[in-house]
């Protein structure tokens, strides 16, 4: 059998960047595509739709009635008609179980708080992890190191919705500090955004802290505190930047997570963002819904793993663009 | 003034240990880790002839109307953590649940061990378009959200697995059944692709080695390099992968409990019973605490001592991968 060889690097890295770049955007369609064909296939072969339900029997006629108003596509347009308005129009057209909406306008409502969710989720996680990881790895043992360890321990072995539900009744109904739901105001983000922050933070911390205890005993960190420098410019300057590369292939996947994965937090606090709509659809079966908000999922996904890549070859020139051998 | 002594480890070095029964014993996490789990397994396990029976005193479902919502209390063994609204003895549904919780993780590492292994080695060994194809598999179900595969598999499945154990069994209640078994699967579908990516990875590496090639020229069936060269090989990463698949399994199925997809009551799991409990023991006027702390110290702990398990097999067995201590 023959082995696959590497071909030999040819030309410039900048040109080699440029190939990788338009090669992985060209993918990108047929991807979708694949993802909207097994969506498509996993609604399907699930029995019920969302004018058969549990607890109202609705008359064969109404049902009828409301298929065509709604344009309910049999399976088969699913597969012709739907994805040409999709692509030529951009028009999920009508959500099958929430009436009066569309899907369009369902996810116009839905992903900005999400994403305000996400963002802001990954950004506390990212800043509070790296500084408690590096704090604690610097002084091991010490108050933040512990700090580090029980917002780790936290974070692994509590489900969301316990933390999230603890966190409501300590700072909303105790302290009185935020209110106790909804969305709209600075002041509301703040739990849910710490609530879907706690799992990320908790991995990036200790990420960050085995990184950094790595980095502190090679010798460059000798030599620059033996020039002098105070422990913690050494740190910041020097220290950090080396050991960000194991943090930094995290942040991409779980920042896809914390986009796609709110909804149990959603849910707790009462937000009507992209999660809960996806929970629904799937719930009810609401098949437009479902196709469309897993598109935008999976666009979101595939971006930010581009994302990754990308930034993994700006900031270590030694990485190959185009093997992903041993992920 | 710190003298060369104080700044030397003062515990003493400990001796090499040889053998690798040696290297897991004398690792701390493998040992807490596993001790813990064992014990909480053994518990679950013990109890299950009372907890599952409804003739006993201990039986996860039995409804006493005369001591709902009881707080813990020393004076009977059944209300010990208290009880549920329906007068249900919490210490039986925890043990009950916990059963089933390890046994969704379980199936979901068993899954993660047969299909991921499997679809792994032969990306790996065979390359080029097998290898193209099946890892596109892979990426397509990592890119969909995990909810959605769970979720909608579990409805496709549920009517035929129960139409199969009416066929072929003689159970009371084949829905309850079928419920707990879809759970199973469903989460099993998306707990192999990991396990897939691991061990690909590994063959690659492994494939090209000296050993293999020479295994090749001697003229070995590929299924004889499969079996005698490569798996033993692949072993270590594989038993750490399957050991951290339980937690992140165990996790998810709690998550559908509390979006009300999970296992059906009135069967309990950890994760159930703790997003039943949330509101009534986080309600601030009249708490009912041990509703939601005893499943949920048991759920943590289990976790915390299943991930403990995992990195201490992961450094004893696989120390050439860094290691993400939790």
């Amino acid at each position: 059998m023959p082995l696959a060889t590497e071909p030999p690097c040819v030309g410039s890295r900048r040109t080699v960047m440029l190939k990788f770049i338009v090669f992985r955007i060209l993918q990108f369609p047929l991807i979708l595509g694949i993802i909207y064909l097994t969506t498509f296939l996993l609604v399907w072969v699930a029995p019920g739709d969302p004018f058969t339900r549990t607890d109202r029997v609705l008359d064969p006629k109404i049902i009828e009635l409301k298929k065509e108003q709604l344009h309910a596509r049999t399976s088969w347009e699913f597969l012709t008609h739907y994805p040409v308005q999709i692509i030529r129009y951009g028009d999920f057209g009508p959500s099958l179980n929430y009436e009066e909406w569309s899907v369009n306008d369902l996810i116009k409502s839905g992903l900005p708080i999400s994403a305000t969710l996400g963002l802001l989720a990954i950004t506390i996680a990212v800043f509070a992890g790296v500084t408690i990881g590096a704090a604690g790895a610097a002084w091991r043992g010490g108050v933040v190191d512990w700090l580090g360890l029980s917002i780790a321990l936290v974070g692994i072995s509590l489900p969301g919705f316990v933390t999230a539900g603890l966190l409501v009744s300590i700072f909303s109904v105790e302290l009185k500090w935020f209110p106790v739901g909804g969305w709209g105001t600075l002041r509301t983000m703040v739990l849910p955004a710490i609530a879907l922050s706690l799992l990320p933070m908790a991995y990036i911390t200790r990420l960050t802290r085995a990184s950094m205890i790595d980095v502190l005993g090679s010798d460059f960190i000798r030599t620059a505190r033996a020039k002098g420098l105070s422990k913690p410019a050494v740190i910041t300057k020097h220290a950090l930047k080396n050991a960000i590369l194991p943090v930094l292939s995290y942040v991409g996947p779980a920042t896809a997570a914390a986009l796609t994965g709110s909804f149990v937090v959603e849910k707790v606090f009462n937000i009507h963002g992209l999660g809960q709509h996806f929970v629904n659809s799937v719930l009810n079966r609401d098949q437009t819904l479902v196709l469309g908000v897993v598109m935008v999922y999976s666009t979101l996904v595939l971006t930010m793993n581009l994302l990754v890549d990308l930034s993994y070859a700006l900031i270590d020139p030694r990485i190959e663009l185009g093997t992903k051998e041993a992920a | 003034m710190t003298t060369f002594a104080q700044a030397l480890p003062t515990a003493p070095l400990s001796p090499p240990v040889d053998g690798l029964m040696g290297r897991l014993l004398t690792s701390g996490r493998v040992v807490t880790g596993g001790v813990i789990v064992v014990l909480i397994v053994f518990a679950c396990v013990v109890s299950l002839p009372w907890t599952a029976s409804d003739s006993s005193g201990m039986y996860f479902d039995l409804q006493r109307s005369e001591v709902t919502l009881m707080p813990p209390t020393t004076d009977s063994f059944t209300q010990i953590l208290g009880t549920d609204r329906l007068g249900r003895s919490t210490l039986a549904r925890c043990l009950f649940g916990g059963c089933i919780s390890l046994a969704v993780g379980l199936a979901a590492a068993a899954i993660s061990l047969v299909l991921g292994v499997t679809v792994g080695l032969v990306a790996g060994y065979r390359g080029g378009w097998t290898d193209a194809i099946l890892m596109r598999i892979v990426d397509v179900l990592y890119g969909l959200p995990y909810i959605l595969i769970v979720v909608l598999l579990k409805f496709a499945l549920e009517p035929s697995v129960i139409g199969l154990l009416t066929k072929y069994t003689t159970l009371d209640s084949p829905s309850g059944v079928a419920n707990v078994v879809t759970m199973f699967i469903a989460i099993g579908a998306v707990s192999w692709l990991t396990m897939a990516r691991v061990v690909r990875g590994q063959v690659l590496s492994l494939r090209n080695q000296p050993f293999i090639e020479a295994a090749r020229a001697a003229g070995l069936t590929e299924m004889r390099i499969f079996l005698s060269h490569l798996l033993p090989n692949l072993l270590g990463p594989v038993i750490v992968y399957a050991t951290l698949t339980v937690p992140r399994a165990i996790l998810e199925e709690s998550l559908l409990s509390f979006l009300g997809v999970g296992v059906q009551p009135p069967v309990p799991t950890w994760g159930a019973l703790a997003s039943e409990g949330i509101s009534l023991a986080l309600n601030p006027l009249d708490s009912r605490w041990w509703l939601l702390l005893f499943p949920c110290l048991l759920l943590a702990v289990t976790l915390l001592a299943l991930n403990f398990l995992g990195d201490g097999l992961r450094d004893v067995l696989d120390p050439k991968r860094g290691t993400t201590r939790i």
